[in-house]
């Protein structure tokens, strides 16, 4: 039984590297959804903005068209109306709520990649030659900097505790059910399942969250090489304006990553600052 | 912990390869992970994690049922807080409003008043989980009654006075309101004892809101016996909901179709517009949060109340709104001022009144003086006769700006109910409407062009 056990394992751990991208990118899902719940509130009131501004310009348009003579006072009514009346409160609302699902699956593919990695192993064996080896890596990739090299680690990050938060709201319901069944009469229950769930996030966060970064970092910095051979290349091909096409190309290279820094995590620790996480600290204290 | 050969990566600046290894290292070998099984098991409870919290689990199941040839399709956007209850809670449910429409039949509100308890908490369970013939009601037994009143141990169903002593015993022992006595007689006491108690510690705001201290339910308990209490819930909530408004002032026009006012054709009108005069307080329905409070061309100055469970009312045309989003009132509350704002023929309120996105006839449910007012509480005697103010013309309506005078052209709706109080508009504070007690009120119609 032991055996088969640790064969079992050993298989798995074999595994490993597919096992925590997974994982990883699982954790960086649910920060994302996590974040995506506040973007639905700005996209609302983006969008109302946008439609006071139609309607009121329509209905100045069709007004003077009015005044003009270009069309009845009744035709201009009936077009002002239809046309503010294509877009109302509940429209409204779906089509926030529609339009933060797509930013949301949008996140999720642009991410995609950085979340994968790159990892590779190699031949150092123990915790602290590990680190150290880990370390010196992490700390070579980030030459020269770049935005997106600057940003995947906290953007990363950031979406990934979101993630454990949510996870660990998860696995503080499970526990309450099992023992609400268990142990019905414990009082204690809840705060026990709270402190479980504060636990599983730690245990994600410390399992996963080392690769992740590590992965995102070594990846960024492959995207990069890669960027700016493809822009060396594109700057030597023959061209109409090649100094224009230079500068262009140098624009692309210098904003890469740009859209990790000022909308990704913006957005991750305006998702963090949902007060999840401190309702579960607070349940997980017992009462006096 | 990570471990990752850096040297395999080589030069990765300006080497030419673009820092990717030109060629495998040699395979390191590296001891066996034992923390495989344990690893696996997280990974296991996050990628279900993400397939019950997320989106994506929702598109992944759309996807297996199109390829299954199956009809369910999950909602991709449930998953969205504000836009999923804390409980799942089955829409039809509460859709069916009709539970909470009608006068109470006379063994409730016999068997209430016996017991003390609110008549209209009884009517909800009875016509949620009941039935009345004309000389005595029953309900199906909820499932923990018997952790609140004994005697319901032994029996399927019981008798009007049994509920109500029922709910009594829970009102007694929970305290609060009614709701928590009726989810109690489902749930049982001591799960919801617990359940508040968490709620409170962790510093939530109404913890007795049966959506805030859901979520510390099991899941079991969320998932099997509060279903019962929630259909319940929400239909008591229709029931007691406040009129806006004074019912004094007249409906001017109902919920349902009529002749568009500014089309002339036949439309849907989803709310019910009062003939408020500018300045007049408008009430909370019931408690709640403030979804949104924002204006448009339509609507004007508007607020949307969420209260709970899929129920949600909406203040239209507002001169200002004296809330602001993410506040939350309580029944009765002063939400905003009347007005005109928006399109409109003239000052009033649209109220509008939504069970799940859907709207229904605010008329029939609640206080509204139509359906004979507040049954717990009669309505105030009407205020003395005032008169209101001239119509102004409509803010946004640019290329139509009708006077006062034509209000009955453009007022071509179907004719408003009978009131149940005199037709005359309160005082407000809007030194314009302030005129001579007993004067009769000019004969105004203001509906809205927009719905």
């Amino acid at each position: 039984m032991l055996a088969a056990l640790r064969r079992i394992t050993w298989a798995l751990g074999s595994q490993r590297r597919l096992i925590r991208r997974v994982a990883a990118l699982c954790l960086v899902v649910m920060g994302v959804h996590l974040a995506a719940d506040h973007l639905d509130d700005l996209i609302y009131n983006v969008i109302d903005a946008v439609d006071l501004w139609a309607d009121d310009s329509a209905a100045e348009l069709l007004a003077w068209l009015s005044s003009a003579g270009g069309m009845g006072p009744d035709d201009a009514a009936r077009a002002s109306e239809s046309f503010a009346t294509a877009l109302d409160l509940a429209e409204k609302d779906r089509l926030a709520l529609w339009l933060a699902l797509l930013c949301e699956l949008l996140l999720d593919v642009l991410l995609l990649d950085l979340t994968w990695g790159r990892h590779q192993d190699s031949a150092v064996a123990g915790l602290f030659a590990e680190l150290r080896e880990s370390g010196r890596a992490m700390v070579e990739a980030l030459s020269p900097l770049d935005l997106e090299r600057l940003a995947c680690m906290p953007a990363l990050f950031a979406f990934a505790l979101g993630g454990a938060v949510m996870a660990a709201l998860a696995v503080e319901n499970a526990a309450r059910d099992l023992l609400g069944r268990l142990l019905p009469e414990l009082l204690w229950g809840g705060s026990v399942a709270a402190a479980l769930g504060i636990l599983a996030a730690a245990v994600l966060v410390w399992r996963f969250s080392p690769d992740l970064l590590h992965g995102a970092l070594l990846r960024s910095r492959e995207r990069g090489n890669k960027a700016r051979e493809h822009a060396r290349e594109v700057a030597e091909a023959p061209h109409k304006w090649p100094r224009v096409r230079r500068v262009l190309s140098l624009v692309r290279v210098g904003t890469r990553g740009a859209w990790l820094l000022v909308a990704a995590l913006p957005l991750a620790v305006a998702g963090l600052q949902s007060n999840d996480l401190f309702a579960l600290v607070a349940r997980a204290v017992p009462s006096p | 912990m990570t471990t990752t050969a850096a040297p395999t990566l080589g030069n990765p600046i300006g080497n030419g390869n673009g820092g990717v290894p030109s060629e495998p290292v040699e395979a390191p070998q590296r001891p066996p992970n034992r923390r495989g099984l344990f690893d696996f098991a997280l990974m296991s409870v996050l990628v279900y994690a993400v397939y019950a919290m997320t989106p994506i689990g929702a598109i992944v199941e759309t996807g297996v049922n199109v390829a299954r040839g199956q009809k369910e399709r999950p909602s991709w956007l449930s998953t969205f807080k504000g836009r999923e209850t804390a409980v799942a809670m089955s829409e039809e449910a509460v859709a069916d409003a009709s539970a909470a429409e009608g006068k109470i039949p006379l063994p409730i509100a016999a068997a209430a008043d016996k017991h003390k308890i609110d008549v209209e908490a009884l009517a909800a369970l009875i016509s949620v989980h009941g039935a009345c013939t004309p000389t005595a009601c029953d309900v199906e037994t909820p499932p923990r009654t018997s952790t609140v009143y004994p005697p319901a141990a032994t029996k399927a169903r019981l008798s009007a006075d049994e509920a109500a002593a029922a709910i009594a015993a829970a009102t007694k022992e929970h305290g609060r309101n009614g709701e928590l006595a009726v989810e109690a007689l489902f749930v049982g006491s001591i799960p919801l004892k617990l359940a508040l108690e968490q709620a409170d510690r962790s510093h939530l705001d109404n913890a007795a809101d049966v959506e805030v201290h859901a979520p510390f339910f099991t899941p079991s308990v969320r998932r099997g016996s509060l279903q019962g209490a929630l259909g319940v819930i929400a239909v008591y909530r229709l029931r007691t909901l406040a009129w806006p408004a004074d019912p004094g002032f007249r409906i001017t026009s109902s919920f349902g179709d009529r002749v568009h006012p500014v089309t002339g054709k036949k439309a849907f009108h989803n709310g019910t517009d009062v003939g408020t005069p500018i300045g007049t307080p408008l009430h909370a329905a019931h408690n709640g949060g403030v979804k949104r409070q924002s204006r448009d061309s339509i609507s004007g100055n508007y607020v949307v109340l969420d209260h709970g469970l899929g129920i949600e009312t909406v203040y239209c045309h507002l001169d200002s709104a004296g809330v602001v989003e993410g506040a939350r009132v309580e029944r009765k509350n002063t939400v905003g001022l009347s007005g005109n704002t928006g399109r409109v023929t003239g000052p009033h309120l649209h109220y509008i009144v939504r069970v799940h996105d859907k709207p229904i006839d605010a008329e029939k449910v609640g206080e509204s003086p139509t359906r004979g007012g507040g049954l717990s509480e009669p309505p105030p005697p009407p205020p003395p006769a005032k008169p209101v103010e001239p119509v102004k013309p409509a803010k946004a309506v640019k290329p139509k700006k009708p006077k006062a005078g034509e209000q009955a052209a453009v007022d071509a709706g179907p004719a408003p109910p009978p009131p149940a109080a005199p037709t005359p508009a309160t005082p407000t504070s809007d030194a314009q409407t302030q005129a001579a007690p007993d004067q009769p009120a000019p004969p105004l119609a203001p509906v809205d062009a927009g719905y």
